[in-house]
């Protein structure tokens, strides 16, 4: 495995970003670099950088400030464009898969962007879309850390649920954490700021670290913004420096925020654990000084140290063997480089790379071109502040494979070059010192190689495992100085190998998932410990005989460790399970916790290997547990099955107010109306009454009135015709219209209607219609015609056409007439009608989509016929035969 | 069933004819001749393909989203309530086009369609309705 130089450069560029932020116009005040990251601040890089090397994936979550104390912390708004060029740096990261979003806290935290790829194309607009957002933020009142702090915490948990990634949380405040009384903006609640504090101190900062979570806090510690306050406010400015001072225990574990500041406070496992991942405190109270501190930072985390030069200008110094790359941090914005050849350079070469970025020139040597030897450096301005930083473009690359517990294994690799050309040659040093060591499940740490390693950079060694857990973290790391004593910044690299057990031994299957357990009195999580008997032989699995069997629990979103109560409750033999080849037994585990949390626990169980072939050669073997755990939430069932059932209905309200809002007849301008007496010709299809074409006038069509949409609607002309609209009991089902003849008989139209309103229309008392009423035609027919019609051979009725009047078209009329008698099938359906009214009562009509429109309809005229009656004979089909 | 035959003589070809002294664009049977039939306007599935980009961008979501509360709620307002809004949308705009426009031609396939991308829509919401329930009711329960 590889530093590789692409990601190495991207870290780089993110973290410039970072200080961008701080670089503002003000006069260079580089000189006091006397805020330096502390130890575990630098540790929090070192992690984060191997562990973007190892995944080449990272979520970034910022976390910004936006109380109104930024009104004079910040009046220019600076953060937004600082943000934002760090935005815009993690969009060049090239070959790690980037994700960001960010939030605000001020009185409550509130999510403005949730999860969203980053990429070179998008990185100008998630910065500008950053920029803008954080501009208008500076109206809160509150400065509540805690409310931000758990909601991104959240958004981090949420996110890495999704996929493997390191995760980073950039947390930009201005202030301490503050919080006013409840119905008085101006007095601090003291004792609200002390439980936020208790609770940050012992439970989210924890949580965070534990989740590998690189917290990257940024104080905004404006010193002349500061002062103004204290004379105006000085009891604000002292509550608020008692609430700064709890950043860096926050985010480092313990420590104070100013070296002449007194209580030392400590929050969390202090220290650290290895395998949690530290945060770091960055204080910008000169914004140059914190942009060169910054750019230390980011060269460190690429693999470059800052060296000590003299403050003269201009600026001589030597690159010794050994350096590949080398850069320069200046503030000077107009200068000359030369080398020891006499060759010059400036901004416009294009074998050097500069970049510059709020006041801040970086300038970058190699590894392209020869940089052994004297460097001239001279700058036009006048009192320039430079920082030098060498780069030895070395990497490691560990050879992945399968070690074997309790049994010695090869472990190799090698030291490479991943930026420059070239082999490698540690004899160009002046010392060199390579170390890998085995991070175990709790944190400690095993040496595996301490300085066993050639001068061409090759390492082997001999490497036995003591303990089992499936996979083991190999973290191998080499430091370097050059020959005149300059240390350079130590490579690091993290590697998974993956351990086994031997053949003769029993072992045991990984991870023991124990069920949920929820906080609640008694509750109890249970699991499985799955034990498989040696492939050859046999052997015993024994559990420590000590309290709780030793269970250690490695990682957990609150501190309740004491807590935990874990037993066996199946039989063991002298607290050992035998098991002979090809066995495989279940141990119930059981574990009760009266602290509640919601959090995913990982745990190991310690156990004894052992073989009846080896009886002195026990292997130790940690197994993993996996618990997860959750509050109690009662009714928690039953809220969801509420809200699953709400988000169904609602939507089905939804789409059935739609159903019954477009259940109407679509009436509208310009109808016009035509009775034509006709008569339907089985062959000759609709005539006049003489068998003769009809003759189309266009007095024949009479307006009918301009009218609203209604859902019924009678037309009182004779024939007299209602027409009624209805909404299907199914949500999906589409509402449908209908007429009937208001003097009985019966009445046919052509129009499609669902199957399942066959019976509603089959006997022709009623019949389907359009919603346009402009579309709409029946053959009206009465009862006498109907009988006739078997003796005659045809039927006589009534044409009823409705049409929209197409003002100045010549031919409306007669088209339209036409389109009508075109229609085929109207005399199969008049057949239909016939059979079906001879034996299907009309069916009891569906309520109508609404009735106040018709107002009071008059009831049906006397002696109109409700059925079909007995039809003549001749219209009843045959008898089978 | 069949009824007698119809009566001898009778054309089957010849349906209407025109009134004597019609104007002449009556004498043109078979073919309609709008003076203004460049202004006939047909309905357009605009809202059809809202619908899909509604289904599209709530299938991307309900993939990526994990158990995001925000985009699971983005998701189930574009399905089925998108989906829905849309099909509403579509019978305004050819219920009013029908009444305000007698050149206008509707296409009653189109809420067919769409009231079949609904029924999508309801499958689609799923995913979104269960990580709604999950992180409102794990809210609302503690």
């Amino acid at each position: 495995m590889k530093i590789s130089r692409k990601v190495s450069s991207a870290v780089a560029l993110f973290l410039i970003a970072i200080q961008c932020a701080f670089v503002g116009t003000s006069t260079a005040r580089a000189a006091d670099l006397h805020h330096d990251l502390s130890a575990t601040g630098t540790r929090a890089f070192t992690d984060l950088t191997r562990c973007i090397n190892t995944k080449k994936a990272l979520n970034v979550y910022y976390l910004v400030d936006e109380s109104d104390s930024l009104k004079q912390t910040d009046p220019n708004q600076s953060r937004a464009n600082i943000l934002a060029s760090s935005v815009r740096a993690l969009g060049g990261f090239k070959g790690v898969n980037i994700k960001y979003a960010y939030g605000f806290f001020g009185d409550a935290f509130d999510p403005v962007k949730s999860w969203t790829q980053l990429t070179p194309q998008t990185a100008d607009a998630a910065a500008a879309g950053l920029a803008a957002d954080v501009r208008p933020r500076n109206q809160k009142q509150n400065t509540n850390w805690q409310a931000g702090l758990e909601g991104a915490a959240a958004a981090l948990k949420s996110q890495s649920q999704s996929g493997d990634a390191c995760q980073a949380l950039i947390w930009l405040t201005d202030g301490g954490l503050w919080l006013h009384e409840q119905n008085n903006a101006g007095t601090m609640d003291a004792n609200a700021v002390t439980r936020a504090a208790a609770t940050l101190c012992n439970s989210t900062m924890e949580s965070l670290r534990a989740s590998n979570v690189s917290v990257l806090g940024v104080l905004l510690n404006n010193e002349g913004a500061l002062a103004a306050i204290a004379k105006s406010n000085p009891t604000y400015y002292g509550q608020n420096l008692a609430g700064m001072q709890l950043m860096r225990p926050l985010l480092e574990g313990t420590g104070t925020l100013f070296s002449e500041s007194g209580e030392v406070r400590s929050c969390g496992t202090v220290p650290i654990p290895t395998n949690y991942s530290p945060g770091a405190l960055l204080i910008a109270q000169d914004p140059i000084a914190l942009a060169l501190q910054f750019l230390i930072l980011t060269s460190g985390v690429e693999g470059g140290t800052q060296v000590q030069i003299p403050g003269t200008n201009p600026l001589d110094f030597r690159i010794e063997p050994g350096v590949r790359k080398f850069r320069l941090l200046t503030t000077s914005s107009s200068w000359t480089l030369t080398n020891s050849s006499g060759t010059k350079f400036d901004s416009h070469s294009p074998t050097i790379d500069v970049q510059s970025t709020n006041g801040v020139s970086q300038i970058t040597v190699g590894p392209n071109i020869p940089i052994v030897g004297s460097w001239n450096f001279n700058s036009q301005s006048a009192n320039p502040t430079n920082r030098l930083i060498l780069f030895s473009g070395l990497g490691i690359t560990l050879n992945s494979g399968t070690l074997t517990a309790g049994q010695d294994g090869e472990l190799s690799g090698a030291v490479t070059v991943v930026e420059g050309t070239g082999p490698v040659d540690l004899s160009l040093y002046g010392s060199h010192h390579f170390t890998v060591q085995a991070v175990k499940s709790d944190g400690s740490i095993q040496n595996v190689i301490n300085d066993t390693i050639t001068n061409d950079g090759k390492f082997k060694t001999h490497f036995k495992p003591d303990e089992n857990q499936g996979s083991l973290e190999l973290r191998a790391s080499l430091t370097l100085t050059t020959k005149s004593g300059q240390a350079l910044l130590p490579i690091s690299i993290s590697s998974w190998l993956t351990v086994k057990v031997p053949s003769d031994y029993p072992t045991v299957m990984i991870p023991v998932k124990m069920s949920k357990l929820v906080e609640k009195k008694g509750a109890l999580s249970t699991g499985l410990i799955q034990l498989v008997g040696p492939k050859k032989g046999s052997g015993q699995v024994c559990f420590k005989e000590q309290a709780n069997l030793g269970i250690v629990i490695t990682r957990d979103s609150v501190n309740r460790k004491s807590g935990y109560t874990w037993k066996i409750t199946d039989p063991l033999q002298n607290n050992c399970k035998s098991l002979a080849s090809g066995d495989t037994v279940s141990v119930k585990l059981t574990v009760s916790n009266p602290t509640g949390a919601d959090a995913d626990v990982q745990a190991s169980i310690p156990v004894v290997l052992k073989s009846d072939a080896h009886a002195n050669n026990d292997i130790a073997f940690s197994a993993a547990i996996q618990l997860p755990t959750s509050l109690n939430r009662p009714g928690y069932i039953w809220w969801s099955l509420a809200i699953i059932i709400l988000s169904i209905l609602l939507p089905l309200a939804l789409l059935y107010f739609l159903n019954w809002q477009s259940a109407k007849l679509i009436i509208g301008f310009g109808i016009l109306r035509a009775v034509y007496k006709v008569r339907l010709d089985q062959n000759q299809g609709i005539t006049d009454l003489n068998g003769s074409q009809l003759v189309v006038e266009a007095s024949d069509f009479e307006l009918v009135g301009a009218n609203e949409d209604l859902r019924a609607y009678r037309d009182d002309r004779k024939p007299e015709l209602l027409f009624t609209s209805h909404i299907s009991r199914l949500p999906l089902g589409q509402p449908w219209h209908e007429v009937t003849p208001e003097q009985g008989g019966r009445i046919i139209t052509m129009v499609p209607y669902p199957s399942r309103l066959n019976k509603r229309f089959q006997t022709g008392d009623t019949a389907p219609a359009q919603a346009d009423l402009g579309n709409f035609w029946a053959l009206v027919v009465t009862e006498s015609q109907v009988k006739k019609a078997q003796e005659r051979g045809y039927l006589e009725g009534e044409l009823v056409i409705y049409k929209r009047d197409r003002f100045s078209t010549t031919d409306q009329y007669v088209d339209r007439v036409l389109d009508v008698v075109k229609t085929s099938g109207i005399w199969e359906r008049f057949e239909v009608i016939t059979q079906f009214a001879s034996t299907s009562p009309l069916p009891s009509a569906e309520p109508w989509a609404g009735g106040s429109d018709l107002g009071d309809l008059p009831p049906p005229p006397p002696g109109a016929p409700d059925s079909f009656g007995t039809p003549p004979p001749g219209f009843l089909p045959p008898p089978p035969n | 069933m069949s009824l007698p035959p119809p009566p001898p003589g009778s054309s089957s070809n010849e349906f209407l004819l025109p009134p004597s002294g019609a104007p002449s664009g009556f004498q043109d049977f078979g073919v309609t001749n709008f003076s203004r039939r460049e202004e006939v306007t047909h309905a357009k599935p605009y809202f059809i393909l809202l619908c899909v980009l509604f289904l599209v961008i709530s299938i991307i979501l309900s993939a990526v989203g994990g158990s995001s509360t925000w985009i699971a709620l983005i998701g189930y307002l574009l399905t089925p309530f998108g989906a829905t809004l849309a099909l509403g949308m579509d019978l305004l705009y050819q219920r009013r086009s029908i009444a305000k426009n007698p050149w206008f031609v509707a296409n009653a396939n189109f809420s067919k369609i769409l009231r079949i991308q609904v029924l999508i829509a309801y499958l689609i919401m799923i995913p979104h309705a269960l990580t709604i329930a999950s992180n409102f009711s794990a809210y609302l329960a503690h």
